[in-house]
């Protein structure tokens, strides 16, 4: 017993920083197990609301300036509104035409942006919506500009978003112009690559990404990002191109969350 | 519990979670580029130099875990080299090594934890490991640095050893 408390005793440090460094690995590799659901539940609810406190007073100084923007959005809203309604009509005519079965209908739960991620390069921010629920967890994260990221972690009214410039998001998207389809990531800097596009097909820098639709994830139709630079090397099988993001992901504030929905097509019935 | 245990509870508690927050709010604002500091590594150092390996650990482990647990990651990726860090950095400081030494010994060890976290980091998220040290760890080990010294000339009064 004296033995070994001594040598508890002698190796004290080197000991707990074993113990440490055991547990930390072992966390790692128990991302689903409860005891690490609790301790992610209880650190966002804790700093979650800290952080949509601290929010209150910096919306109150914003009020003016957001109230005005709105304004100013909802006019060119309801202008766009008025050409999407010819474009709706059309579309409901095709539909019909091709006799398309099923469609999507989208839930669109609003959430607001209440802190960002506090570890560089893994990026993200902190939502908090009343209506979120364990169900929403991998749910997609949109705003009018694009799609944001995708919910990874939920704990009511708080959820955690991690945004596409993760380094370990990946969407698949499809080039609006010819069809192609890629996987994008995060680019090592500030923003976007297209992946596994060959170098036989024709991309051009301004071309626009939109989601497939290919993943359970995220549902098609999303604008992603601008094509902003195309390189080809005869070696590679792929080409490097590089995407602009459609959302500026240091300005956001209001996000939504995507609730899907199958239902039956109202224009076949 | 001993009186120098429970000032570093407190220094952890009213340090370590500013930190945090912080790190998530202010921090984003003095982005260079892509490189930013990490507040959160300067206060488990600087606890670590004050208070020794053991909690220097300790500090690196739990504000590690608060950390990860407010990410997408998984928890630990951030405490297991903070935690090291900590020990290191309290056991190079307990050796009486001081001054622009000790500096130095501080450079080495965030750089120690940018390998860790970008190899972990790279394993989930399939990244080129030279490339995160070239291009990332570097340039933040010496931000990080700069603002270690910087936090170090506000908080000295409180982490002085006298």
């Amino acid at each position: 017993m004296s033995f070994f408390n001594s040598f508890l005793v002698r190796f004290r440090e080197g000991l707990t920083v074993f113990v440490y460094l055991v547990l930390s690995f072992l966390l790692m590799t128990a991302s689903d197990k409860a005891m690490v659901r609790g301790l992610r539940h209880f650190s966002l609810q804790t700093v979650g609301r800290i952080e949509s406190t601290l929010s209150v007073f910096r919306d109150y100084f914003n009020l003016y300036e957001k109230n005005f923007e709105l304004r100013r959005q909802n006019t060119l809203l309801s202008f766009k509104n008025f050409q999407l309604q010819e474009a709706l009509l059309e579309n409901l005519r095709l539909k019909k035409l091709l006799n398309i079965r099923y469609q999507f209908k989208y839930n669109l739960i609003p959430a607001k942006v209440i802190g960002y991620s506090p570890q560089e390069l893994v990026t993200g921010f902190r939502i908090i919506a009343n209506d979120i629920k364990a169900k929403h967890k991998g749910a997609a994260v949109i705003t009018s500009e694009g799609l944001v990221g995708r919910v990874v972690e939920v704990s009511p009214p708080f959820a955690i978003c991690q945004i596409l410039l993760d380094p370990s998001a990946r969407v698949s998207v499809r080039i609006q112009r010819n069809r192609e389809v890629g996987v994008i990531s995060w680019d090592g800097e500030l923003g976007l690559k297209l992946n596994y596009i060959p170098n036989t097909i024709e991309v051009l820098e301004g071309d626009i990404l939109f989601t497939s639709g290919l993943s359970q994830i995220y549902p098609p139709g999303i604008k992603i990002g601008v094509v902003s630079s195309i390189e080809k090397d005869h070696n590679e099988m792929f080409q490097k191109i590089r995407v602009q993001p459609s959302v500026d992901f240091n300005a956001l504030e209001e996000v939504f969350i995507i609730e899907m929905e199958p239902l039956l097509d109202e224009t076949r019935n | 519990m001993k009186q120098e245990t429970k000032y570093f509870l407190v220094l952890l508690l009213f340090f370590g979670l500013p930190a945090i927050l912080a790190q998530a709010l202010i921090v984003p604002l003095l982005r260079i580029h892509i490189w930013q500091p990490d507040v959160v590594l300067c206060i488990v150092l600087l606890l670590s130099k004050r208070f020794g390996g053991i909690r220097g650990s300790t500090a690196g482990f739990v504000l590690g875990l608060l950390q990860d647990a407010l990410t997408g990651m998984p928890i630990g990726m951030s405490a297991f080299p903070k935690s090291l860090v900590g020990y290191l950095t309290g056991k190079f400081h307990g050796q009486h090594i001081k001054g622009l030494f000790m500096d130095l010994w501080f450079v080495l060890f965030i750089l120690i934890h940018g390998i860790i976290f970008y190899s972990l980091l790279g394993i989930k998220a399939e990244l080129n490991l030279s490339d995160m040290i070239i291009t990332r760890a570097l340039p933040n080990a010496i931000y990080t640095m700069v603002s270690l010294l910087i936090m170090n000339l506000f908080l000295k009064k409180y982490l002085s050893e006298e």
